[in-house]
């Protein structure tokens, strides 16, 4: 069993991903496997941005553990990195809704 | 496999209900062969459904079904004792229950159209993959970042993806202020961890309803977004404390903010402090600015100590290559750690683990507790801290009005000495919470049950765990077996909440084995698993109260704060309470005035004429030495003293070899379970000078 906090947030996520209705720990593996896919999402857009050169800088920082240094080096380079990060995470979530409509309608359809 | 006959009559008995028939459709192939049930048959008032039958298994001898349950050799001899049996059989029964549940609602998903658990899952194992491809055509150092991205969130805990994906905006709109930035460099460490901490804390603010103004809103989590990512907090914290929430945001760092938060949300930051120093609160002044701490953390795992944990830290920190030692203060843990080498992180580790300003140990020999919910890491002040909870990522610290050991500054903490241990006896290993062994004591071991750490949440609102603790004492039990098995050693640890609950787990090597709760009204629970709890027996209750009522007569007391740190004379409490004074000749006065040299072994008749005492010395061989010298002398007596560590009170007596033997002393507890041992003599137990 998990904290109350934890699962508060649990819930939130799994409301967020449509995935409410499956058993508890299942929601737990789809969630960890969602976060991988929209942390993945969030750093190509972002690097997506990024001119050529100044992708190993990134690179560096990030594995370097510097959380300021690298909101500085975005907030120069890429100035608008958190909109682009959650609109890439965004747009993770509705693919994945997406995804799971289409055996809904699939099904309606016949 | 084939389920036991019995075994099926029993569980068949409650295939009335629904749920009792999937189980035992469920059950069918899973039950071992050789599980054999002797009594099941019984027709009970009290287990009239499935769920009672269910219950029944976590009642151990008060099992109305199954009190002779156990696995039978081939040739019919018993294998294990009904206790393992139990516990074997409820976790097959829990296993099955939950694939059962788990089935269901694929079949209700499945039934609505919707995807099943394993079409979601491939969705995103297709999707990553094609993530992977689109990383390799971004040069060679992207790729190698991603993969090694991959690999660190892999490894992460469910809390720290938890917390990544709340960074990264999952869950609600409101969570999207979390910093990206800090989900990027996190990969598992405590940005994460703060990240769902600052979660947590829009969820209460969310509960207030308080903020009705959207614009104050923003600005409020604008302000969490500093607390989240350490960039900001002095901004958050003043915003803060000119609100209405100025307590509750108290509240909030004192757990999550891990290094220090005295009276932060009530006075507002000089702006020119720097961001970590003025967190600091009163102490700020002492700690200088650090520098650049990496966000690593090592999260707790089954069977592995506080040296496991900081070990894996030392190799976090070594795969770092940029970091400098040299950048950090010299006596801190993280200059320790990143300048010890192979040859010499064993004794590191152990000096960080035993150091008393690290709390990881008490100076009454108790240890804090590690749950798989806890993790290490280094804090800004460049000390290792350990934090408690997902969402309490403060240092190890007693909660607050609980009563706390004297504190000794790292530097002038005397070293543990070198001392032998009892005649006879192994010598308490601190670090690996082992006590002394002793003789067998055959005694009744309650049913054990085997509850996952996380359930160690109590799960009913009255319970919640984040209201404020009063007190929390831990003590360590051995408990014997009737059936011969080997001696265990278990940790009773006994908490008691601002609502005047009181709950006391019993773990073993991390396990819960039992979990109870006490209301204001003395009514005692035990906690069965998932979301239940039921009624303790009277035996139970019993067992309960006197472990309760014996941890709060072995409370350390805390020193009175008004005493002065250096001063001649020092005041301090007993263990029993009462004030006794140290004077800076070594000499202590206890409450009857008599006097008490410490700085050599003395002997004390006790109040009832009967307990002589020895209390002094400078060292464990000396106070050994005294002690034999003086039962030679008197032969028919018996010496209490404290063991080599100070933990526990020994009766030491001469054999007619001439031998010095004495075993640590234990309370009666009763039925095995709160057997504990005695705490060591102490200067209010001292009547009169013997020798």
């Amino acid at each position: 069993m998990m904290s109350p906090m934890q699962d508060e947030i649990t819930a939130a996520i799994a409301t967020d991903l449509g995935i409410t209705e499956l058993p508890i720990d299942t929601q737990k593996e789809l969630i960890s496997q969602f976060g991988e896919v929209a942390l993945k999402a969030a750093t190509l857009s972002v690097i997506g941005k990024l001119a050529e050169e100044k992708r190993a800088e990134f690179a560096t920082l990030a594995e370097a553990g510097d959380a300021m240094a690298l909101k500085t080096f975005l907030d120069r380079e890429v100035p608008d990195h958190e909109e682009i990060a959650k609109a890439a995470v965004a747009e993770e979530i509705k693919r994945f809704k997406e995804f799971q409509a289409e055996g809904t309608d699939k099904r309606s359809n016949k | 496999m084939c389920m036991n006959e019995d075994f099926t009559r029993g569980l068949k008995k409650f295939t009335k209900t629904a749920d009792g028939a999937e189980i035992v459709s469920k059950l069918g192939d899973e039950i071992p062969k050789e599980l054999e049930v002797s009594a099941q048959e019984k027709s009970t008032p009290e287990v009239q459904s499935f769920e009672d039958w269910r219950e029944d298994l976590y009642k151990g001898k008060d099992s109305k079904i199954f009190p002779e349950l156990a696995r039978v050799d081939e040739e019919g001899k018993r294998e294990d004792t009904p206790a393992e049996a139990r516990e074997e059989l409820r976790k097959t029964v829990e296993e099955a229950v939950v694939q059962l549940e788990d089935s269901e609602g694929d079949e209700r998903k499945k039934q609505e159209g919707a995807k099943t658990s394993e079409e979601n899952a491939a969705y995103l194992a297709e999707h990553s993959e094609k993530q992977k491809a689109e990383a390799e055509n971004k040069g060679g150092v992207i790729e190698k970042y991603f993969r090694k991205m991959g690999e660190e969130y892999n490894k992460s805990g469910w809390k720290s993806k938890l917390g990544l994906g709340v960074a990264l905006g999952l869950g609600t709109a409101a969570f999207a202020t979390v910093s990206v930035p800090a989900a990027f460099v996190c990969l598992g460490g405590l940005a994460a961890q703060r990240a769902a901490g600052t979660a947590s804390m829009f969820l209460k603010f969310e509960k207030y309803k308080k903020f009705e103004n959207h614009k104050e809103l923003a600005v409020l989590m604008a302000g969490l977004y500093g607390v989240a990512t350490g960039f900001a907090i002095k901004e958050a914290v003043s915003f803060l404390s000119e609100t209405p929430l100025g307590d509750i945001t108290h509240e909030w760092l004192k757990h999550n903010w891990p290094f220090g938060h005295a009276e932060i949300a009530k006075a507002p930051i000089a702006p020119e402090q720097p961001a970590a120093a003025a967190s600091v609160g009163e102490s700020a002044a002492s700690v200088p600015p650090a520098p650049e701490i990496p966000p690593i953390n090592v999260e707790a795992s089954p069977g592995h100590g506080y040296e496991y944990m900081l070990k894996r830290l030392w190799e976090q920190l070594h795969d770092n290559k940029q970091l400098d030692p040299s950048k950090y203060a010299e006596g801190s843990d993280i200059h320790k750690l990143l300048t010890a080498d192979a040859a010499s992180i064993d004794t590191v580790v152990h000096q960080i683990a035993s150091d008393s300003g690290h709390g990881f140990f008490n100076a009454d020999g108790t240890s804090v507790q590690i749950n798989l919910d806890d993790h290490i890491f280094i804090a800004p002040d460049g000390q290792v801290h350990m934090s408690h909870e997902f969402y309490n990522s403060g240092p190890v610290q007693a909660p607050e009005n609980a009563p706390v050991t004297p504190a000794y500054p790292p530097e002038t903490a005397p070293a543990a000495p070198e001392i032998t241990p009892p005649v006879g006896e192994a010598a308490t290993d601190h670090l690996s919470n082992k006590i002394y062994s002793e003789g067998s004591n055959p005694s009744v071991l309650h049913g054990s049950a085997d509850y996952p750490l996380e359930s160690h949440t109590p799960p009913i609102e009255e319970f919640q765990p984040d209201k404020v603790t009063f007190s929390h004492d831990e003590v360590h039990t051995r408990i014997f077996p009737e059936d011969g098995n080997q001696e265990r050693e278990v940790l009773e640890s006994i908490k008691t909440y601002a609502d005047d609950y009181t709950e006391l787990t019993v773990s073993e090597d991390g396990r819960i084995l039992e979990r109870f709760m006490v209301d204001p009204e003395g009514h005692t629970s035990r906690y069965t698993g998932g979301d239940t709890f039921v009624p303790a027996s009277e035996d139970q209750t019993a067992d309960v109260k006197n472990a309760i009522e014996h941890a709060h007569r072995d409370e350390i007391s805390a020193p009175q704060p008004e005493a002065p740190a250096h001063a001649q004379e020092i005041i301090q409490q007993s263990g029993s309470g009462e004030v006794i004074q140290e004077h800076a000749d070594g000499i202590v006065v206890n409450q009857s005035g008599l006097k008490i040299p410490t700085d050599k072994p003395h002997f004390y008749a006790g109040a009832d004429d009967k307990h002589i005492f020895a209390y002094g010395g400078g060292s464990a061989e000396e106070k050994l030495k005294a002690i034999k010298e003086f039962l030679t002398q008197n032969l028919d007596k018996t010496v209490y003293s404290a063991d080599a560590n100070g933990e526990h009170r020994i009766p030491w007596h001469i054999t007619p070899q001439g031998e010095l033997v004495g075993v640590p002393e234990k309370t009666g507890g009763i039925f095995g379970w709160f057997k504990s041992f005695v705490k060591p003599p102490e200067p209010n137990e001292f009547v009169k000078l013997i020798k």
